[in-house]
């Protein structure tokens, strides 16, 4: 059995991710790296969310403190070789929580500890960097403002203040501490989400998280002997709704609207294969 | 489906008896351990009432066990070993009066990282980010300040150590672990007024770096002829007692260079400096000049100006290790 953690702040696209998975792994295309092999015993969360990702509906966020385990069950079409995901939905609201109490359950613990993986997600329709007042007061001027006349009321630091770069390097630490230096290295795949935002820019998933949250990105560089690890693009969506719902309900086959970018041989390469970041995950291969 | 007719939620604002809907967020609601059997029809009574005299006996509940993470906090000297270093730690002590640009030096060090605005090295870890961002907190909109600040170091009974693990860029594999010394200006003023208090800095026996910084915006106004002697005497005392190592390396430091340079005084803290640096003759390894403008607020020069080249310096020099016998 595979097991791999899921990492990621609130609205990162994690649930979402697993939801295509799911349809992707079912209804696998040509060149699908991972295709479904039966099913877990309770799948009715994983069914719920599928369901809504074929019928281009938003997929319901996992609630605040809510903890779902997913259990998928595949095979990898290369090698025959059977896996069983195991991925603990976390809300992202839980992994903010670790930042801010500096605790977290023992089971956590153990499934940490237990990983073969782990999936970083970020988004491109969040921001991971910190706003300083200099950069503001560039804003501002650049506008045409003028700072405020009101005397400024000053607040105490808080976590939650903390910018999502931050919160994110923090919990790929405590993962690293937690399974101490003597355990196996964690490949790690860094998920960039809604995709479809970037595509186009001319910027590769690799390119975007230097530029977008480049403390995580130095971070993974620096600590690729522990924790070698790969960024891809990916839409799950395939656009946004409700926007482009219509159109992308009209794609006849489903899996048609994922895309995922990544790098294949030191070239990038895109296609709507939504297993290839768990097959890199799961290829001992660099 | 849920039964709204069968089932009742023990939660009080539930809206399950309305809306099915479960406020835990559980889905289907029936899977809420509150949710339980309504009483059979029968005389009226209160819907509470009924509720609560058919109320299950409560389950035991698992309580949840906790794990501690690293707790982030800033390091003191017997908390090092936490840290796991790569290396052989190497200590930076920031001094000077107060207000001098100390602790701005060491976060705008860090927002560098955060920001990306280093070419030749890179962020790997640090075990006090918490305490970082809240050093930071004040260059942030969400502190509600104006103007970008640092919060003033208070004096403390033992000294503070923020801690980064960095990389060259060249070699990302190959780990340094860098302490600073966060010590208020009031404690370095004790220091220069009282030779007897640099012995409560314990600390300064295991630098590998000590910065003497020098407060620009004073070198600008009538402030400059003190400033001038206050570094001196600092420096004298530091020079004067064994407590820093022989080959620990000195670096003066003028901050806040964008003041300066708005004030035509460049050469006034060039010579300021040299007068410091010829003050220690060869009582240190190696000593060093540096122009830093930190965190310049009308945004010129850019922020950071001189800080990868004085972190470089940090990078490329440790005091070597003690041999056996010694």
């Amino acid at each position: 059995m595979k097991r791999l953690q899921m990492v990621g702040l609130s609205g990162s696209g994690k649930t979402t991710f697993l939801a295509a998975l799911n349809w992707s792994t079912r209804h696998p295309s040509e060149d699908a790296r991972l295709v479904a092999d039966g099913q877990a015993d309770d799948t009715q969360y994983i069914n719920e969310r599928t369901h809504e990702w074929a019928a281009c509906e938003p997929v319901e966020k996992t609630p605040a403190g809510v903890h779902r385990l997913v259990e998928l069950w595949l095979r990898e079409t290369a090698t025959g070789e059977k896996v069983t995901l195991r991925c603990p939905d976390l809300s992202g609201e839980m992994y903010q929580d670790h930042w801010k109490t500096r605790q977290w359950p023992q089971e956590r613990d153990e499934e940490v500890s237990a990983s073969d993986g782990l999936l970083v997600f970020v988004s491109t329709k969040e921001r991971y960097l910190p706003t300083t007042l200099v950069e503001e007061a560039e804003l501002v001027a650049a506008v045409g403002g003028a700072p405020g006349a009101e005397v400024p009321h000053l607040e105490a630091w808080a976590p939650e203040h903390s910018c999502q770069q931050v919160q994110l390097v923090e919990l790929l630490q405590f993962i690293r501490n937690r399974r101490g230096l003597l355990a196996s290295p964690i490949r790690t795949c860094v998920v960039v989400s809604a995709w479809d935002l970037e595509h186009g820019s001319g910027s590769t998933p690799d390119e975007w998280l230097r530029r977008e949250a480049p403390l995580l990105w130095q971070a993974l560089q620096c600590n690729a002997e522990v924790m070698p690890s790969r960024v891809f693009g990916v839409s799950a969506q395939g656009g946004a709704y409700p926007t482009e719902a219509e159109r992308l309900r009209n794609i006849d086959e489903p899996v048609e609207r994922i895309m995922v970018v990544g790098t294949e041989h030191g070239q990038a390469a895109q296609n709507h294969d939504i297993t290839r970041p768990l097959a890199w995950l799961l290829r001992k291969e660099p | 489906m849920s039964d709204l007719k069968t089932k009742t939620c023990l939660q009080e604002g539930c809206p399950f008896s309305t809306t099915g809907e479960c406020q835990d967020g559980f889905n289907p609601a029936e899977e809420c351990p509150h949710l339980v059997d309504r009483p059979p029809a029968g005389p009226e009574r209160n819907v509470a009432e009924s509720a609560e005299s058919s109320m299950p006996e409560p389950e035991p509940v698992e309580q949840t066990v906790y794990v501690d993470l690293p707790s982030g906090d800033v390091l003191r000297l017997g908390d090092v070993q936490r840290i796991r270093p790569a290396s052989i730690p190497r200590m930076v002590v920031l001094a000077g009066p107060p207000d001098a640009g100390k602790t701005t030096i060491i976060t705008e060090i860090y927002d560098a990282f955060q920001l990306g605005r280093f070419d030749e090295h890179m962020f790997a870890e640090s075990s006090t980010l918490p305490a970082f961002e809240e050093r930071c907190f004040l260059n942030r909109p969400e502190s509600g300040a104006e103007n970008p600040d640092t919060e003033h170091t208070q004096p403390r009974v033992e000294p503070e150590f923020l801690h980064l693990r960095i990389a060259k860029v060249a070699t990302p594999s190959q780990h340094l672990d860098l302490l600073f010394g966060d010590i208020s200006g009031e404690d370095y003023e004790r220091v220069r007024n009282n030779a007897a208090a640099l012995q409560t800095m314990d600390h300064l026996r295991f630098a590998d770096h000590v910065l003497l910084v020098v407060d620009g915006a004073s070198l600008c106004d009538g402030r400059r002829h003190s400033a001038g002697l206050a570094a001196g005497q600092l420096l004298e005392r530091f020079a004067t007692d064994t407590t820093i190592p022989k080959d620990a390396q000195l670096h003066l430091v003028v901050s806040k260079m964008d003041i300066v340079e708005a004030h035509e005084a460049v050469p006034r803290a060039a010579r300021q400096l040299e007068i410091l640096a010829d003050s220690v003759g060869d009582r240190f390894a190696d000593v060093r000049q540096h122009f830093i403008a930190a965190r310049p607020l009308a945004g010129v020069p850019e922020a950071g100006t001189g800080l990868e080249a004085l972190l470089a310096t940090w990078v490329g020099y440790g005091r070597p290790l003690p041999t056996e016998g010694t």
